[in-house]
């Protein structure tokens, strides 16, 4: 409650909900995979559209199409993979502009963010100035991201100002239309909130679609009806949810009453002695502190919607972000937040500013925002099945009677082998629920140019079905029984003939074993990769090899030659 | 009054016999109906999970039943046992993979695999951290909470030797209604129905040039659930468009000069009615 509690008497607090900048990039996915905004593009979950370009919403594209009508109406478009933990990186961007000029950024998902209004307000000279400062800001750092010259091509930014959060929303959205930013007055948000279509409360997130059907059907059309219903009979009708939209209707987006500060031992640090390099070793401390914290807040009944994550490493650079969620964040949801906030600082490009150089010593959850847990009603079709709910509670079991570390699932990784393309994640520190969007994705992520993605130099489909954890190590003959060598250009000395696994280990001697007739080859496909990291670096040569065997006709395997010694990676099974 | 309305209604209570026997004969046919339709057997062919087309036909009831223990060996295990889980997954089934590290996650999601309800989990067997008790414990948590399992049966029970755990495990999965697939040899297991690759052909692979694109592979079905045994070539396919690349798996055209042995067809055509003749059924090829 940074905003609230910095402002005694800054303009009416106790009164007012505060005021609030938006900004809000629309389309976020797609530009985010780097699609210019003139390219016809759209990023698709589950087989519906969730973001589309410009050029795409000229050709008839719109939001929540299926992939097949948004083909049948634009053919020529790009169709991609959803990928939220692309686009925190991307926005990463986005908020380190805006950090620089008003301190404490609400990040709400990628390409929405929200900051109080007062400071930055009156550093630059009114709500006006300050807005359309931050569009131009944006703009460019959205050019910027989409490769396109700034100023040119017209990346639409919303930048809303108006009391409270809903209002900001949605005047920030109306300004991606009008190409200005929006100024409500202050005090205005009610008349201004008043002719709005009531469902402007389902596309900011805040009440589900079937609500805003029930009050479409009810005859309430717009926000100023609702508003105008008595406060009780609303409560009465439709409960709490009910009651949070009335309030956001009439523009008293005060958050309510039980939102309270949290108590000092609520704020959870753990310092490292041992500074953490890897990501996953601070992912699993932010979970043992989320659980604490999740159930902390659960004991009490409470909820944390907003979530400030401070990690500073060894050397003192810091990343400090704050994460809203209007449905309330879980241990599991938490933790995703801090991976998605590691991701983006690690990623960060080498000799920025920010960029992290030293293993992570401080964790610190603050939860600045903790509201009543009103619980989730959990949906008769959709969302959750009863297989869920069952396959999570067995992993749950599993985990305890075998280890944290035993019971994995896949998670997106991306790699020219087939063995870095998925990472196995540790199921407890995964989203279970956000699953479907969050974690898996096909197996290649297509790029914009609509090659294999952004691991351009993929071997193509099919690939081995069965990758050894360890590569196995193994001898190429040639016709003379001469063992084949690799040159650092990537020739062969001689045709591959036939090949001879080592059994064993190098401790004990290698055993050789049966000596197999190769039938068919080819490649060699040289990979040279993260030669800017000397302790990464890789640079091997892959073979696809058909080997003779007796019993089932042929095997096909993927054998690569890295430093001067061949190793059998995968079987096409 | 209503109680005595109750008592004083004699029709009700006349014998079937003595009404209209037109209408007692209609009521015992609705009873009869009845009686079929609320007795407490559930036939096999209702406890499915649905398979992708060319395999099901390899499968009694056209698809996975539940309870059994289904055994994919050869070649060609792995994909044969992607081939069979895809289409139940899909329809929103979760899957254990216990004790399989070498699973190719790429592979499982060019079959088309929701890799969103894939959990794998290590028991420790193959590093002797673990013992095969501990193995079968886990694969009874398994069974509770997902509907299929992919697993390797650890090297100490693969032998004919049937531990009490291990019949206890079979009772519990039947309960439970999953679905075992096991890549290998099924050991303790007693697979109902034995896949097996027994041959397969890979193209798109010259002599230094091009790159593996298809296979062919005949599979042979066979079990103590299967009348006969049924054999199927399926011909797996690897489509690279430009945003995506996933494997396509179709009915292999039978060649007019297949090596094969007529007679031996024909013997397997008499053995099992039900699949072999169908497969130089155009239809079936085109669909």
């Amino acid at each position: 409650m940074t905003e609230i509690s910095d402002k005694p008497g800054g303009g009416g607090v106790d009164d007012g909900p505060i005021r609030m900048i938006t900004v809000w990039c629309p389309d976020w996915p797609v530009t985010a995979a780097g699609c210019a905004p003139d390219v016809p593009a759209a990023v698709m979950r589950s087989h519906r559209v969730v973001a589309r370009t410009t050029a795409a919403a000229e050709e008839g594209v719109i939001i929540g199409q299926r992939r097949r009508q948004a083909q049948q109406r634009c053919p020529h478009i790009q169709l991609l993979d959803d990928d939220p933990a692309r686009d925190a990186r991307a926005f990463e961007s986005v908020v380190r502009a805006v950090v620089d000029i008003a301190p404490r950024v609400d990040l709400v998902e990628p390409g929405w963010l929200s900051v109080a209004a007062r400071g930055p307000s009156m550093y630059f000279g009114g709500d006006v100035a300050v807005a359309e400062h931050l569009q131009q800001l944006v703009a460019d750092v959205v050019a910027e991201t989409v490769g396109v010259a700034p100023g040119f091509g017209g990346a639409s930014v919303g930048v809303g100002v108006a009391d409270g959060r809903f209002a900001a929303s949605v005047a920030a959205r109306l300004g991606v239309r009008r190409q200005q930013p929006v100024v409500v007055e202050p005090g205005g948000s009610p008349d201004f909130c008043d002719p709005l279509p009531i469902g402007w409360l389902q596309a900011l997130g805040e009440v589900d679609a079937d609500l805003v059907d029930l009050f479409g059907r009810l005859g309430i059309r717009r926000l100023g009806e609702f508003a105008a219903l008595p406060p009780a009979d609303v409560l009465g009708r439709f409960g709490p949810v009910g009651m949070h939209a009335h309030r956001l209707a009439g523009g008293d987006d005060h958050r309510p009453a039980n939102t309270t500060d949290p108590a000092p031992e609520r704020r959870l640090t753990r310092v490292l002695d041992d500074p953490a390099a890897q990501t996953d070793a601070v992912v699993f401390i932010a979970k043992q502190l989320a659980d604490e914290l999740a159930g902390a807040l659960g004991a009490d009944g409470r909820v944390c919607t907003r979530l400030v994550v401070l990690l500073e490493t060894e050397h003192g650079e810091r990343s400090e972000r704050s994460w809203y969620r209007s449905a309330g964040m879980s241990a599991a949801a938490m933790v995703e937040r801090v991976r998605w906030q590691l991701d983006a600082w690690v990623n960060l490009p080498r000799g920025s500013e920010h960029e992290i150089t030293g293993g992570v010593t401080l964790i610190k959850l603050t939860p600045e925002e903790v509201r009543a847990d009103e619980g989730v009603q959990l949906g008769l079709w959709g969302g959750q099945s009863d297989a869920d709910r069952r396959a999570i509670r067995a992993i749950s079991r599993l985990t305890t009677m075998t280890s944290e570390s035993a019971v994995t699932v896949p998670v997106w990784h991306g790699g020219r082998l087939p063995a870095d393309r998925y990472r196995w994640m540790p199921a407890t520190l995964v989203d279970l629920d956000q699953r479907e969007r969050a974690v898996s994705r096909h197996s290649t992520g297509a790029g914009i140019d609509g090659r294999s993605g952004p691991w351009p130099g993929c071997l193509p489909a099919p690939s081995p079905s069965t990758v050894f954890e360890e590569p196995l190590p193994l001898d190429v003959l040639d016709a003379n029984g001469e063992v084949v060598r690799v040159s650092g250009r990537g020739m062969v000395s001689a045709t591959p003939a036939a090949i001879r696994l080592l059994l064993g280990s190098e401790a004990e001697g290698w055993r050789r074993g049966k000596l197999r007739t190769v039938r068919s080859w080819a490649g060699p496909w040289p990979v040279d990769q993260q030669w800017w990291e000397p302790e990464k670096h890789r640079r091997l040569a892959r073979f696809q090899m058909i080997v003779d065997d007796d019993i089932v006709g042929e095997h096909a395997h993927l054998v690569i030659a890295e430093h001067q010694k061949w190793f059998l990676l995968a079987t096409y099974q | 009054m209503e109680l005595a309305v109750d008592h004083r209604t004699p029709s009700l209570s006349t014998p079937l016999s003595r009404r209209d026997p037109a209408k007692s004969e209609a009521l015992r046919h609705v009873l009869a109906a009845l009686g079929e339709r609320v007795k407490p057997v559930a036939l096999a062919r209702d406890r499915t999970m649905p398979v992708a087309a060319p395999f099901d036909r390899l499968l009694p009831e056209d698809g996975l039943v539940r309870g059994h223990v289904m055994s994919c060996q050869g070649a060609a295990a792995t994909s044969m046992a992607f081939g069979l889980v895809r289409d139940a997954l899909v329809a929103g089934a979760w899957m254990a993979v216990v004790d399989v590290a070498t699973f190719g996650t790429d592979a499982a999601a060019e079959f088309g695999i929701p890799l969103e309800r894939v959990v794998r989990i290590e028991t420790g067997v193959d590093s002797s951290a673990a013992t095969d008790l501990e193995w079968i414990d886990v694969m009874g948590a398994a069974v509770d909470g997902f509907d299929l399992v992919v697993t390797r049966v650890p090297a100490g029970l693969t032998g004919d030797h049937r531990p009490a755990a291990v019949r206890k495990f079979i009772a519990r999965l039947q309960q439970k209604g999953a679905v075992v697939v096991v890549l290998g040899a099924s050991g303790a297991l007693a697979a109902d129905i034995e896949l097996t690759t027994a041959h397969t052909v890979w193209s798109g692979l010259g002599d230094g040039s091009g790159h593996l694109r298809q296979r062919v592979i005949d599979i042979e079905a066979s079990g103590r659930r299967l009348p006969g045994a049924r054999t199927c070539s399926i011909q797996l396919v690897g489509q690279n468009t430009g945003s995506e690349s996933r494997v396509e798996f179709e009915l292999a055209p039978t060649p007019a000069s297949s090596g094969r042995d007529p007679q031996a067809e024909l013997l397997a055509e008499m053995a099992s009615s039900v699949t072999v003749t169908d497969l130089n059924d155009d239809r079936r090829l085109v669909g």
